[in-house]
């Protein structure tokens, strides 16, 4: 099933056309529509843009690959992306990653056979003062040590599974 | 003294009944019935320096903007504020943007005003939804104060040269991150969709209410003469307790690390600290026993005051590790559009990690010096220059230990 745009979010980009002296300024914005909506932008999904807001593809596929959170493939439903600078590596995130890796059974970059999770690493996230820290989709954890991450991937799993 | 800080402890002042409770927005109607230029000399005479890392006077940014505007009659003008901050150790926006956006709204109708800026847009990295949803929702509770006014939330997705003014604009106007070549005339301001426009950090636009409404003269009467004023500092790495903490410019570094990061952790010993965000150069341990935190201490030994995030080093911490980590940050997030930059970044990546395995040979310590000669003045941006920083703090403060990787 292709992405669409609902009348709602239409209104909305219209809205932000508004406020915008160029068209292409909508590029960002409506990438992440996307990727919220679906978790990554295929090529199919250029191309219903281009047709929708009369913005040129090559725009959208431009930003896609030069902007490191945009996904142009299916990533795991939860993606964690561990920070991977120097803040969090000095208080344990390398360890922190190898608990995980085994608790899911997958290595570095990764999905799990579920599809539920993907592993992955980022660059400085910004809460150095909190390290080590991690995203879960767009959820910031900070402060995070082996009982947290363990919970959090187990109260996942328990409201996958009740689905 | 809390400029930005006033209202972090207090609970729920994230939302604007609370924050009004606390100042928020009050007399806000009389002062925007001033004259812009007085709001601009307001900020002039404060000192005001943008916290984002430059450092440089908002007061004469602003003028040159509006100086600008003037002369060529631009039919708009717009405000732009960073909140793009992604460099390792630097941590302080998110506080203001999740504990009192109301202050950077407050602060961005103020500036406005003084700017006469006929939008705002912000722009938050893509890793801070949190912050990117806070602001947000008080942009909505906030509808009465803008009165029309309109600000734009933009989200960044995970380019750390985006926090480079020219390189956020392009984003904002949907191309890739590529910094824009600097005018020769250093009074032509920045600009968005071709209309002038002002670039100002969080922090230092949510510094502005703490101005307009306390008078110039108290926002100097603490930090130093040329760092009037105070900061959002950070502390992280191997300290008990990292935190963020507001204070005047001028504060003795090894103070901060003791008073507000507990010390160094495990009982060990301080072997270095890097100021001020990744891209200031490395501080030796004597070094951070004199260092204050102002613009003119770092600057004495060739580093920066940044951000204010310092990132702490205990004597177990292996230096030539740090900076293969810090390489690796730094090749992965160059832009791309400077050769310099673009080869040079992985060059010294690949020199490095070949001494850390111990593969390394006494002439690759010259090829990084060359390497850096390369990094330095040749490209569009400060983030080669940066880079060549990075590298020749660890490199010659701490060449000992390279040396002792190399089996030549």
């Amino acid at each position: 099933m292709s992405f669409k745009f609902t009348p709602e979010e239409l209104k909305s980009i219209e809205e932000l056309r508004s406020k915008v002296d160029d068209d292409r300024a909508l590029v960002m914005p409506v990438l992440w529509m996307v990727q919220r909506k679906q978790g990554f932008i295929g090529n199919d999904d250029i191309l219903y843009l281009e047709r929708e807001l009369g913005i040129r593809a090559i725009f959208f596929a431009e930003a896609i690959g030069y902007f490191a959170m945009f996904n142009d493939a299916k990533k795991g439903k939860y993606e964690l992306k561990f920070c991977k600078t120097i803040t969090c590596k000095l208080r344990g995130s390398d360890e922190l990653i190898k608990f995980c890796e085994n608790l899911l059974g997958i290595k570095m970059g990764e999905t799990s056979s579920d599809g539920l999770f993907s592993l992955g690493e980022s660059e400085c996230l910004g809460y150095c003062e909190k390290a080590p820290c991690m995203l879960c989709g767009l959820e910031q954890h900070a402060e995070l040590n082996e009982e947290k991450l363990e919970s959090l991937i187990q109260k996942i799993r328990q409201e996958n599974a009740s689905r | 003294m809390q400029v930005v800080s006033a209202k972090f402890d207090i609970k729920n002042a994230n939302q604007i009944e609370v924050a009004k409770q606390h100042g928020a927005y009050s007399n806000l109607k009389q002062i925007l019935s001033l004259e812009p230029s007085h709001i601009m000399d307001l900020v002039d005479k404060s000192g005001l320096r943008g916290k984002g890392g430059g450092g440089g006077s908002c007061g004469a940014k602003w003028k040159n903007m509006v100086a600008y505007a003037s002369k060529t009659n631009a039919q708009k003008r717009y405000l732009v504020i960073n909140g793009d901050e992604s460099e390792p150790g630097t941590c302080k926006d998110k506080y203001i943007l999740n504990l009192d956006p109301h202050l950077l709204i407050e602060g961005i109708i103020i500036s406005a005003h003084g700017l006469g800026a006929s939008r705002a847009f912000v722009y938050i990295r893509g890793e801070y939804e949190r912050e990117f949803v806070s602001l947000n929702n008080a942009i909505k509770e906030a509808k009465d104060e803008l009165d029309g006014f309109e600000i734009v939330v933009y989200k960044g997705a995970g380019a750390y040269v985006c926090g480079e003014k020219t390189a956020l604009l392009e984003s904002i106007e949907g191309k890739r991150g590529h910094p824009r070549l600097k005018p020769h005339d250093k009074k032509e301001p920045d600009f968005l969709f071709g209309s002038p426009c002002v670039v100002n950090n969080v922090e230092t636009i949510a510094s502005v209410p703490f101005i307009v409404k306390n008078g110039w003269e108290a926002y100097r009467s603490f930090g130093t003469e040329q760092s009037p004023g105070a900061m959002l500092f950070q502390v992280s790495g191997c300290v008990n307790s990292p935190c963020v903490k507001e204070l005047p410019f001028g504060y003795k570094m090894i103070d901060f690390i003791n008073e507000f990061g507990g010390g160094v952790w495990r009982g060990r010993e301080l072997k270095a600290v890097i100021p001020g965000g990744s891209s200031a150069a490395v501080l030796t341990k004597d070094e951070v026993l004199k260092a204050t935190l102002d613009y003119e201490s770092l600057k004495e030994f060739k580093s920066a005051l940044g951000t204010g995030g310092m990132m702490v080093f205990d004597d177990s911490v292996s230096m030539p590790n740090v900076l293969l980590n810090l390489l690796e940050f730094y090749t992965e997030e160059s832009c791309g559009q400077c050769t310099p930059c673009r080869e040079g970044c992985g060059w010294g990546l690949r020199v490095v990690e070949k001494i850390v395995h111990g593969e390394g040979k006494m002439s690759d310590l010259q090829t990084l010096k060359d390497i850096c000669y390369m990094l330095d003045g040749k490209t569009v941006c400060v983030f080669a220059p940066a880079v060549k920083d990075v590298i020749m703090g660890f490199i010659t403060k701490f060449e000992s230990e390279f040396k002792a990787l190399i089996n030549d």
